[in-house]
């Protein structure tokens, strides 16, 4: 004879006690700002191509090939950990932080940057007719005698280049150099 | 030890009341046993019990068979360590409950058979969060596989529920996962910062207020830009620096509207702040870059 057993509704103390835990998915780790001074490291990269696109008299072409910075610390730093250590023909790159009381005029390349630009004309005044390709971020630089100038189009730097004014500095611009520019005075 | 024994039959008592029905209701004996074997936690033996009744001319049509069946393989579930054997227990599990509630014309079981569906649909969720916690790009497709069924299964049990907020929550933190998982390996894993941006896009679509999703995809967007210009080689030329900037540049212009959201949800948080000065930065805005550092001197006085 087959037994039969009542069993009631499955009550386990088990589900009374199941609590639906979730298991928190909250995002507590969100992306950290990794804010970098990015305008340095695209001015520090193409300052080393005007370094190497540009010809300098022979005199010049002995002992270090001198950048000189008159610009913030990021600038600065952003040249010496690229290209410390990294040579212009075979002189050897070394980067100088200036100030504007300092002589200029020992550095092959003097980059002015934008929080400089009210010592532009006298920093044009020193390094006429030296051996010193002047590099600034300045409106209505060129006129002023520099001969690159980073300019700003559609929020990407660019820059634009007076071949006159590198050439009263005994500089040589190359074509390559010509060509990639936003502008050429000539 | 009189008092034991009294103590004793006061417990057999209760356990008749418990496992007593309200109507009459004649189960398979094998129901019985596979129950028995269950109480013992011999799962294994319970489970080829009550499989066979199921399929039986008696115990097939059986809602109180079924229910049992379900909470075999629940706990089967509960103990497995193999994931796919997990994944077979527990879509027994839910399949029994499933048909129990079918049968169930008396709705004697509905509470409990809905109690354990709605726990098995959290399985899935936590589950789905373990998942994405592992980091792994082989991986990492599951957690959305096990979140669209724990949504399935809630579905089902509670056709109203809003999931909303819960859709919110699962996104963005897949959205962290993901962005990890890219960092391991910025060269190689590209395609999970999309994913990470695609699941903001999610939580933007049901909550463009949202302001960790607005920050947040901002963030990703400028820090993928500004290492991308970082990256460029020391002896790159000028078409590439160029290039890498112009790319750079379109980042830094997506992530723009995305923090200005952010800021104008919560206008006195600094970190928006710091971040809309470094986007403008970055876009050669010195102007409207200026603009926030002022208001960032604002919120240091005011804090002060």
């Amino acid at each position: 004879m087959q037994r039969y057993m009542q069993i009631r509704p499955f009550v386990l103390l088990t589900l009374l006690s199941a609590v639906f835990a979730f298991a928190p998915a909250t995002d507590p780790e969100g992306p950290r700002f990794d804010e970098k001074d990015t305008a340095a490291m695209i001015k520090a990269s193409y300052i080393y191509n005007f370094a190497k696109l540009v010809d300098w008299p022979d005199e010049n072409k002995r002992g270090n090939f001198i950048i000189g910075v008159m610009g913030g610390s990021s600038m600065y730093q952003q040249l010496v950990t690229k290209y410390n250590g990294k040579t212009i023909g075979s002189q050897p790159i070394e980067i100088r932080k200036i100030s504007n009381t300092q002589n200029f005029t020992t550095c092959h390349v003097l980059f002015v940057d934008n929080e400089f630009s009210t010592a532009i004309d006298e920093v044009v005044k020193h390094t006429n007719g030296t051996s010193t390709l002047l590099v600034s971020h300045q409106n209505g630089a060129l006129s002023k005698g520099v001969a690159i100038n980073f300019v700003v189009v559609d929020d990407n730097l660019k820059f634009e280049l007076s071949v006159p004014n590198a050439e009263r500095n005994n500089l040589f611009v190359g074509s390559t150099l010509k060509s990639l520019a936003l502008h050429v005075e000539n | 030890m009189k008092w034991l024994q009294n103590i004793l039959k006061s417990a057999v008592a209760i356990a008749v009341v418990l496992f007593s029905v309200a109507e009459a209701k004649a189960q398979p004996a094998a129901t019985i046993e596979a129950y028995q074997a269950y109480q013992q936690k011999d799962y294994s033996r319970a489970a080829s019990l009550i499989d066979a009744v199921v399929i039986s001319e008696e115990g097939k049509e059986d809602a109180m068979s079924w229910h049992i069946r379900g909470f075999v393989y629940k706990d089967l579930f509960n103990e497995e360590k193999n994931d796919a054997e997990r994944d077979a227990h527990r879509e027994k599990a839910i399949a029994s409950y499933k048909r129990s509630m079918e049968l169930d014309a008396a709705q004697a079981y509905k509470e409990n058979n809905l109690k354990s569906l709605r726990y098995l649909a959290s399985s899935y969720y936590n589950d789905a969060v373990l998942v994405m916690r592992e980091l792994n790009p082989r991986t990492i497709d599951r957690s959305e596989e096990l979140y669209a069924a724990y949504k399935d299964l809630q579905r089902a049990v509670d056709p109203s529920f809003n999931f909303a907020e819960r859709d919110v929550t699962y996104y963005k933190a897949l959205a962290t996962s993901n962005r990890k998982i890219y960092e391991q390996d910025r060269s190689n894993l590209k395609d999970f910062l999309f994913r990470a941006l695609d699941n903001y896009k999610v939580v933007l679509e049901i909550d463009p207020e949202n302001y960790g999703a607005n920050y947040n995809t901002a963030i990703n967007l400028y820090n993928e830009g500004a290492f991308g210009i970082e990256q460029i080689d020391a002896d790159a030329q000028i078409p590439t620096i160029v290039k890498v900037q112009a790319e750079s540049v379109e980042l830094f212009r997506e992530a723009l509207p995305y923090m200005l959201k952010a800021h104008e949800l919560n206008p006195e948080r600094r970190e928006t702040l710091i971040a809309l000065r470094g986007i403008y930065l970055s876009l050669n805005n010195n102007e409207e870059a200026n603009k926030y550092r002022e208001l960032l001197k604002d919120t240091q006085q005011t804090n002060k």
